[in-house]
């Protein structure tokens, strides 16, 4: 007889009402604390995500579940939001940037501590390139890589054409790309 | 995380270290978008926009039922456990007229005014005045059935509510569902909202959005003076109709302490409705027990406040989609409704000593 460790099969939860703001905030705050977190800081992150929930619940009858999920349209809203922090979003990439750079004359004394300085110096680089891209770029970016949507969630989120999504993650991927590889094996 | 390229991994590592959002976190985010929409309450009012406050929003989240109605005590009806066969409702079509006060509304019928008044006659034959002594709570027992809606679908459940109430402007002081304390869990800082919840009682006053005892025992008895005042208190929302968003915060003040309404108070509310625009009257059967069904419409939404006849009491409320647009279904067997609706609700109220009795 065979026998397998898996139970049965996981049934997918349905959506939250748009409607029900607990239910959504208790499905989603997380994921977007995390994005915004990364972006500003927790402090303004908690203001902007706050501020999410706010206007998607005013704004409920204007999500159209038919055009996509719930989760995608409220990084849309969010990131509309982190918009108005860009300056601290910038400012904080730059200074992540610098501190890392402070890494780049020192001399590692050994392997482990090598691989260190390495990282620190890739961190410099990509927080640097990350702070010097155009807004879309970084807009799409981080929802690809951050919050891991597809290319049409992002092109709903943003209200942007599908196209406009490939061509801004390419350009900024390859920047990104460029200043990982500028480092290279030292 | 299912995207390993080194760029995305570089650029989701940043900063260095990040952590995953913590549990303050999430609590201090959700009492900011309560403290939020509390200021924003102040200026514009939506009906449902109360559902923010968390306290209350948990309070509300579902709340529904109906069972065996057994007539007790001043202002309250004892519901037994939800052994209902069936929950039957009739209502009368609204009607192709517009209302003079607010054109977007229909007129009152004269159905709903005369049912008004045989409630308003038979509460101002009360008798019953409940007196708070200190420290005294309101604890509210609510069976109900609600529609968790999902992409235009709603499965309709049983869901138990009890809440003690501060009837310092009714301050949910603790809310379970079932054996479950809804003010437990990760987003829940108790202490922070209810401060923040008596901060805005102080700094507004109280109001139809956060009535206390004395004022319910100052609003006037002169209907049309009545009407004005309940009608101050929600203007300033230009997406529903003035009338919708009093007859919406009325069922929650009947939700929430109908038990503390003095004959004379009862009375003049019931006359007061009686110049609002929109209102129908039903009926709703609860097995073998009649209840009177006042039904408020804006648009595709009514909002239902149950009636005992006999009492001329609050005792429950319910919400209809008179849109067409909102397809239930029910999750049980029991009771069986005629027709299913997005929400039905009634209460039992009782005044007590501490949060730990009921």
């Amino acid at each position: 007889m065979l026998t397998t460790d898996s139970g049965p099969p996981e049934v997918a939860e349905p959506p939250p009402d748009p409607a029900d703001v607990g239910a959504v905030f208790d499905r989603y705050a997380r994921d977007l604390l995390r994005y915004a977190t990364q972006r500003v800081g927790e402090q303004a992150a908690e203001d902007v995500v706050a501020q999410t929930f706010l206007v998607a619940y005013e704004q409920r009858h204007r999500f159209d579940p038919a055009r996509g999920d719930l989760l995608p349209w409220l990084y849309g809203i969010c990131t509309n939001l982190l918009r108005r922090q860009r300056r601290t979003e910038v400012r904080n990439l730059r200074l992540l940037a610098a501190a890392a750079a402070r890494t780049e004359h020192v001399e590692a004394p050994d392997a482990r501590g090598s691989e260190r300085v390495d990282a620190q110096r890739s961190v410099a680089r990509v927080a640097r390139a990350l702070a010097g891209l155009p807004r879309r770029q970084r807009d799409v970016l981080l929802l690809f890589a951050v919050a891991e949507l597809e290319y049409a969630e992002i092109a709903a989120a943003l209200g942007i054409p599908l196209g406009s999504v490939r061509s801004a993650l390419h350009r900024a991927r390859t920047k990104i790309k460029s200043a990982l590889a500028a480092g290279g094996p030292r | 995380m299912t995207r390993t390229d080194p760029d995305l991994h570089a650029v989701r590592d940043l900063p260095p270290g990040l952590a995953d959002p913590t549990d303050a976190s999430v609590s201090r985010t959700w009492y900011l978008l309560s403290a939020r929409q509390t200021a924003a309450q102040a200026g514009s009012r939506h009906p449902l926009l109360r559902l923010l406050l968390p306290i209350v929003a948990a309070a509300l989240v579902g709340v529904v039922t109906v069972t065996a109605v057994n007539l007790a005590g001043p202002g309250g009806v004892d519901f037994a456990a939800p052994q209902i066969g069936t929950i039957s409702a009739s209502h009368q079509p609204l009607p192709a007229e517009h209302a003079t006060h607010d054109p977007s509304l229909t007129r009152t019928t004269p159905e709903a005014i005369a049912a008004l008044e045989a409630l308003a006659h038979t509460a101002e034959q009360g008798t019953a005045i409940v007196t708070l002594a200190p420290g005294q709570l309101i604890h509210v027992q609510t069976n109900g059935w609600a529609a968790h809606v999902s992409e235009g679908t709603g499965q309709v459940k049983y869901q138990p509510r009890s809440i003690w109430y501060d009837p310092e402007g009714m301050v949910p002081l603790r809310l379970l569902a079932g054996d479950r304390d809804m003010f437990g869990g990760p987003r829940s800082d108790l202490e922070a909202e209810q401060a923040q919840a008596r901060q805005f009682l102080a700094e507004h006053g109280p109001s139809v959005l956060m009535p206390t005892p004395q004022w319910l025992a100052s609003l006037p008895t002169d209907p049309a003076q009545l009407l004005a005042r309940l009608r101050g208190d929600v203007t300033g929302n230009d997406s529903w109709a003035v009338d919708h968003q009093v007859w919406d915060y009325m069922s929650q003040v009947y939700a929430e302490c109908d038990i503390l309404l003095a004959p004379q108070v009862r009375a003049a509310l019931l006359r007061a409705y009686a110049g609002m625009d929109g209102l129908t009257a039903g009926e709703v059967m609860v097995d073998d027990t009649r209840l009177v069904a006042i039904r408020q419409t804006d648009r595709g939404t009514a909002y239902e406040i149950l009636f005992d006849p006999v009492t001329a009491w609050a005792v429950g409320r319910r919400t209809i989609d008179v849109s067409g647009t909102l397809n239930l279904t029910s999750a049980g067997s029991t009771p069986v409704f005629n027709p299913l609706v997005a929400y039905h609700a009634t209460w039992t109220q009782t005044i007590v000593s501490s949060t730990d009795e009921s």
